[in-house]
């Protein structure tokens, strides 16, 4: 029996993650920067870095070396994250938990109509 | 990074947090994150400012601070880390086998640890906040030089000398290097008035020798001489007329550093400066070090010379002098209490000293922490006890969590594992265990000690050197490894016995004997038993308190106000600017409708310091062998015994007709009427009491107490005015409120009514007499509180075991209690069969319980007055509660025995 259910959905940071990463892969900085301008506020970086890395753990999020980019400076080459077919798919079930959700709270007068 | 951006100290600190997260995340993600901070930086200073990077830093920070144990909580849940391989070094076994107990203990059994550490966690906070107050009051030496040669000599009955007493010890000891007197009969005052505003100081009078018997050299100047301990003049005084004596002899004064660094600014050259003490100018002499202690005659600010010319309060039979001591070189206490003894006898046979004058010398260390030794020695005996209840209960939470790890460990079994590192990994797993909890320990130490000092840090000498420090922390970390071993061996041995068959269901033969069993039956009992010591201890020493609590002091402390205020000589030398102050003063603060009576005594009954006074009777006859008439005098202004509400058993009390200019008067208490006026109408008897002159008894007045551990003592009240000539009396004040009325209303009022009448006068030390009353007995009370703490504690330890210890029981016992009720015993026999056995090992640690308050009977007899040490209301009391407790903790386990399916325990099994 699963113990926390709760432990194999995403987090909100995680779920942003895989949201930029389904618009295109993106390399660390780009990553931070595109989200912080999602949720249109700064985030922590180390907790940013940790639920990258449980995603990247998950499966959820791959990662490759860039190819025909100039490097930014010597050591280690930039790297490159891109949203796997399972993050794709957690990200779709996502979705589709909000849009239930807001059709409920449009019922409910919650939330208004979108203008047609 | 981009090019040319510098990397900032906060980047670089930064990195080293990050180096503290486990090495798979600095892999995968780590310098990403250096990079993304160096990067992200830069934009926010461009776009925000200062202000914004500020908040921005402060966001990463607690960020990455926030991380760190849930980054390292993860790293335990990761599957990947791989056993060491043979031929590795020791350390990577133990370090993969800390790894895994510890993801064992974090991950899959969170309760369990948790119920562990905090069990530890309590038995190791109590056990190192007492050591920490044992070691501060007990093992920490005095901070004197050689401070095993520093003695007091008291009197006997007293505790007090009378000054030619302490002159005769002092010329005459061979065996003592150096005596010093001091005045520490009650706290001193005086007031700088070369300021602006008078500024309050607290002074202490010594004599020479008193810093040198302490072994304590001036940081700058000099001590007092013994030629200053005579005033210029002293030769013409008349040593039958009383005379003021609060001037200081010599207008010489040695600074504490406190008042050196803090008021004169740490002067290099203060030796020499002259300060205005009281209106006269005194000359500083010497500072001394701040390492003094204040443990003879408290931390004054200043030292003043002590006036020993004869005269004045140095007259034979006035006991108020306070004496210390130095042993010679190599002269043990027993030769220099042989030779005191020899001069005492030779004083007793001088007429000029009191016959049954007792001369006591007792080392420094036992006046200070006197019989704090035997209090402190029974808690550390109960938080040992306490910690021995917790450890058994962990123990007995190992060897049934083992129960349920038996398939794990014999799949291990099986697959290869042998029995040392089975033993290894139980083992790490408690030390795992005892380390959280030794931690969990040193913070609620940590906590306790805090309390401690604001429960009653006066009824603990030296509790200003509480704390935890290294040596505390040293044991509080032996205490760890002890703990260990205590709990960790039996469930490691255990462990360590296991074999590859259970992992396919077979049971261990080690659960389930009988001598097992019985061993656990056994430790269980032994909590009950310590449970039993200390709930016994407890209650008897909180009915000890109880009943010194209850104790008729004489006096009625409800609803009165103490203060002090001192009368400055340089305002009130003369006796008659004294009189007329407290009459003017009483007579406006009763205006007020929430006064009912107020006045002042020269000391307040219930504070335990008592003085001693010998006088005479008219028509006295002594008897053969009798101790001549002597008491304790008080001097009392205003309406203070009726504020007191000391009830007055024949004649009148004091009004304000007795003037110094009629008739002497005095009022004695039933104590001194019984015990020397032989039968006789005490009422019109002329006492010579307080001087040369006759005062005539108009009154007698109930007994009242000091201590409610001591018997009355006689006592005879004077009218301040008609002794205002003796000397400038420091007096504590007392205000009697109306009931509805508040305190902080009836201080208001006090402080209003004296500036009122002069605003140079401070009121200080404002406090409830109930509090002054309950001084004391605080060391009682202190203990009793904490033993009842203990006592609490060590219940629910012990109950929580009992519960554990049956429930693991009817885990071994299921597949028996299945085939019982399959073959036709009914439930509620195997409710009662579980509920007895747990009343049958709650019998037993109570047998064993009873015996050790038997073997302790004469130590805690020794810490409680008014209550025998078998008290059987406290035994049974104590007993009964344990048996509750049993009761409850069965009650579960044994219902739960009760509802057994027998059907499917045997299909199970």
């Amino acid at each position: 029996m699963r113990k926390n259910a709760r432990a194999d959905l995403p987090s909100d940071l995680q779920l942003d993650v895989l949201l930029v990463l389904y618009e295109g892969a993106r390399s660390s900085g780009e990553l931070v920067e595109s989200v912080t301008d999602l949720r249109r506020r700064e985030v922590a970086l180390a907790t940013f870095y940790r639920q990258l890395q449980k995603a990247l753990d998950r499966g959820w999020v791959g990662v490759s070396e860039a190819e025909g980019r100039e490097q930014p400076g010597p050591g280690r080459p930039e790297r490159w994250y891109r949203i796997s077919p399972a993050g794709e798919t957690v990200l779709r079930l996502e979705m589709q938990r909000l849009r239930h959700r807001m059709a409920r709270a449009r019922a409910c007068g919650l939330a208004e109509e979108q203008a047609p | 990074m981009r090019k040319g951006a510098g990397v900032s100290l906060d980047a670089r600190m930064l990195a080293l947090v990050v180096a503290l997260y486990p090495r798979a995340f600095r892999e995968a993600v780590g310098g990403e994150m250096l990079s993304a901070y160096r990067e992200r930086r830069l934009r926010v200073a461009e776009e925000q400012g200062s202000p914004g990077l500020l908040r921005w830093m402060f966001l990463q920070w607690l960020g990455a601070l926030r991380e760190l144990p849930g980054a390292w909580a993860d790293e335990l849940r990761r599957p990947d880390f791989e056993p060491p391989r043979k031929g590795e070094p020791v350390i990577h076994n133990l370090f993969y086998e800390s790894r895994l107990a510890a993801r064992s203990l974090l991950t899959r059994q969170r309760s369990f640890t948790l119920l562990c550490v905090i069990t530890l966690g309590l038995g190791l906070g109590a056990t190192t906040a007492i050591f920490s107050v044992v070691h501060g009051v007990l093992l920490a030496p005095l901070p004197y030089g050689e401070p095993e040669r520093i003695v007091r000599v008291t009197e006997g009955r007293w505790t007090f000398l009378p000054a030619h007493a302490f002159e005769a010890v002092r010329g005459r000891m061979d065996s003592l290097e150096v005596v010093g007197a001091f005045y520490d009969y009650r706290a001193e005052g005086i007031d700088r008035t070369d300021t602006e505003e008078p500024e309050r100081l607290e002074i202490l009078r010594v004599g020479s020798g008193f810093f040198e018997a302490l072994g304590v050299e001036p940081l700058v100047g000099r001590t007092f001489l013994r030629e200053e301990e005579i005033p210029p003049g002293a030769a013409q005084r008349d040593k039958e007329q009383f005379e003021r004596t609060t001037e200081p002899a010599q207008a010489l004064v040695i600074l504490s550093y406190r008042y050196w660094k803090h008021r004169l600014g740490g002067d290099p050259d203060v030796i020499g400066r002259r300060l205005e003490l009281d209106e006269r100018m005194h000359s500083v002499i010497g500072v001394m070090p701040a390492e003094l202690g204040g443990f003879v005659g408290g931390s004054p600010d200043l030292w003043l010379p002590l006036d020993l010319a004869p005269g004045g309060v140095n007259v034979p039979g006035n006991y108020y002098l306070s004496a210390i001591a130095r042993t010679a070189p190599g002269v043990s206490l027993d030769q220099a209490r042989a030779e005191l003894d020899g001069l005492a006898a030779l004083l007793r046979a001088d007429p000029s000293f009191d016959e049954s004058l007792e001369l006591v010398l007792s080392p420094l260390e036992d006046v200070v922490v006197g019989s704090s030794r035997s209090l402190l020695g029974l808690l550390f005996a109960a938080v040992g006890a306490m910690l021995a209840i917790a450890c058994i209960n962990v123990a007995n939470l190992f060897l049934a969590r083992g129960l349920a790890r038996q398939r794990e460990l014999g799949l291990r079994a099986a697959l290869g594992a042998n029995g040392g590192r089975l033993f290894a990994q139980t083992l790490i797993e408690s030390l795992w265990v005892a380390l959280a909890g030794g931690l969990l320990g040193v913070v609620l130490a940590w906590g306790a000690v805090k309390l401690l000092l604001q429960l009653r840090p006066d009824a603990l000498p030296r509790y200003d050197a509480l704390g935890l420090h290294l040596p505390v922390l040293a044991f509080s970390g032996l205490a760890v490894i002890a703990t260990v071993f205590c709990f960790g061996l039996a469930p490691a041995f255990r462990a360590a016995w296991v074999d590859g068959r259970q992992a396919f269901g077979e049971r261990s033969p080690v659960g389930q004997s009988r001598r097992g069993r019985r061993l656990r039956d056994a430790t269980v009992g032994l909590q009950v038993a310590l449970a039993l010591l200390l709930l016994t201890a407890g209650s008897l020493l909180a009915r000890s308190f109880f009943s010194l609590h209850q104790t008729d002091m004489g006096f009625d402390p409800e609803q009165v106000s103490t203060f002090q205020l001192r009368l400055p000589d340089y305002g009130y030398g003369e006796p008659e600017s004294r009189v007329a102050f407290y009459e003017h003063f009483f007579e406006r603060l009763e205006r007020w409708p929430s006064v009912i009576a107020s006045g002042a005594t020269s000391k307040l009954p219930g504070n335990g310091h008592r003085n001693h006074w010998g006088f005479g009777i008219e028509g006295y006859e002594a008897v053969e062998g009798a101790a001549r008439p002597s008491g304790e005098i008080r001097c009392v202004a205003g309406r203070a015994l009726e504020a007191l509400s000391i009830d007055l058993l024949r004649g009148r009390g004091f009004e304000p007709r007795d003037r110094a200019d009629q008739q002497l008067v005095a009022i004695v208490n039933q104590e001194l009427v019984d015990r020397f006026f032989q039968g006789r109408d005490p009422l019109g008897v002329r006492l010579q009491v307080g001087g040369p002159n006759l005062r005539t008894v108009v009154g007698v007045v109930a007994n009242t107490r000091h201590d409610p551990r001591e018997a009355p003592v006689p006592k005879v009240y004077i009218p301040q005015a008609q002794f205002a000539d003796d000397r400038n009396w420091d007096l504590s004040f007392v205000v009697a409120k109306d009931a509805a009325a508040s305190w902080n209303g009836v201080r208001s009022l006090v402080r209003a009514t004296v500036a009122e009448i002069d605003p140079r006068l401070a009121v200080y030390d404002v406090r409830t007499l109930a509090e002054v009353a309950a001084e004391p007995i605080a060391r009682q009370r202190f203990g009793a509180q904490l033993m009842l703490a203990f006592a609490g504690l060590s219940l629910l330890l012990a109950a929580v075991g009992l519960f554990g210890a049956l429930a693991y029981s009817l885990d071994q016992r299921r597949a028996e209690l299945g085939v019982r009720m399959a073959l036709g015993a009914d439930r509620r026999g195997v409710l009662l069969s579980v509920l007895g056995h747990g009343l049958r090992i709650c019998g037993l640690g109570l047998v064993l319980g009873l015996l050790g308050v038997l073997a302790m009977e004469r130590w805690i007899q020794s810490l409680i007055h008014g209550v025998a040490s078998r008290d059987p209301l406290a035994l049974a009391g104590a007993a009964l509660v344990l048996l509750l407790a049993a009761g409850i903790a069965s009650f579960e386990p044994a219902r739960r025995a009760s509802r057994l399916d027998p059907a499917k325990i045997l299909r199970d099994s």
